[in-house]
């Protein structure tokens, strides 16, 4: 099993590869003062481990910062994988690892006809009060 | 892998860095080619000046890559790499630094940052022709002519032996 971790900056909309690392100090040192230095709209860093039995590669975010100006509205956009890379990577695993634990539920939208059907039956009900009321005040 | 980065530079250039200065040569070195590089752009050599960075460029050397992308040129060797190597390397291929130095090992990934096009740091370790046990740590970045195309390699390396006991 072998480890790098990748350090990436936020332009343009995605994350793109800025640097690679081995070692895990000297890349989060780095990402924090590129965060610190203002100049970049977001920063983080994926720690790739590779598994030769498996021939897979697995990533994880082990930093992350992105600035109120990057753009990204959502976390898809906070969140999505770079564009382009050499090695395999599977989205998946970090989507998962990514996914919000209260993700924001769509309200429900209100049905026009059930509102109309129900303005309809209380304007019907107020014309039927109204006519026999007449009739009761004509009889007496 | 040890960790080497704390220790390395206390022991190289600790004492003559400003207080609160980085003081890991690889990041350093990196803050300076980010300093050169704008939106984007790979720097050029035309851009450095080795007077200002005269507590790194010693630790330094640079590959030339046109016309030898298979094996580059040392066109610069730093000071510091005089006592790790037992020949000039200056004007001679990447192939024929001597296996076991620090300057064999800093050049084991340069085709990989030719092939990526971005800044790599490694370390690690390797054994002298004496035996001692080395720790080291490198950093290898593109440089450009034209702010594109990868051009030539500026490189860092520091090292101090281990002590095993």
């Amino acid at each position: 099993m072998s480890t790098a971790f990748e350090l990436q900056i936020y332009q343009n909309g995605q994350w793109q590869f800025d640097s690679y690392f081995d070692d895990k100090d000297t890349v989060v040192s780095e990402a924090e003062r590129m965060n610190a230095s203002g100049r970049y709209s977001g920063v983080r860093v994926l720690e790739e481990t590779y598994k030769e039995g498996t021939n897979a590669c697995e990533y994880h975010v082990i930093f992350s910062r992105l600035g109120k100006d990057s753009g990204a509205s959502n976390w898809r956009d906070r969140y999505q994988s770079a564009g382009s890379t050499a090695e395999p990577m599977d989205d998946g695993d970090v989507a998962r690892r990514l996914k919000p634990k209260h993700r924001p539920q769509p309200r429900k939208k209100s049905n026009p006809i059930g509102l109309i059907a129900i303005a309809s039956v209380i304007v019907l009900l107020g014309i039927a009060a109204i006519i026999g009321l007449r009739s009761i005040a004509g009889t007496s | 892998m040890d960790s080497l980065t704390d220790a390395t530079e206390r022991q190289g250039t600790g004492d003559e860095l400003p207080k609160g200065m980085e003081r890991r040569l690889v990041l350093r070195l990196l803050s300076y080619w980010r300093s050169l590089s704008e939106d984007g752009v790979l720097p050029s050599f035309a851009a450095i000046d080795p007077s200002a960075m005269k507590d790194m460029w010693e630790s330094c050397f640079v590959l030339d890559i046109v016309g030898h992308e298979a094996d580059p040129v040392f066109r610069t060797v730093g000071a510091a790499f005089a006592e790790h190597s037992p020949i000039d390397l200056v004007d001679r291929r990447v192939s024929e630094a001597r296996a076991n130095t620090l300057v064999y090992a800093s050049v084991s990934y340069i085709h990989e940052v030719i092939c990526k096009g971005v800044p790599i740091s490694r370390g690690g370790e390797f054994y002298k022709a004496d035996g001692v046990k080395v720790l080291y740590r490198s950093i290898v970045l593109p440089m450009s002519d034209d702010g594109e195309t990868i051009s030539g390699l500026l490189c860092a390396a520091n090292c101090r032996e281990a002590i095993e006991g």
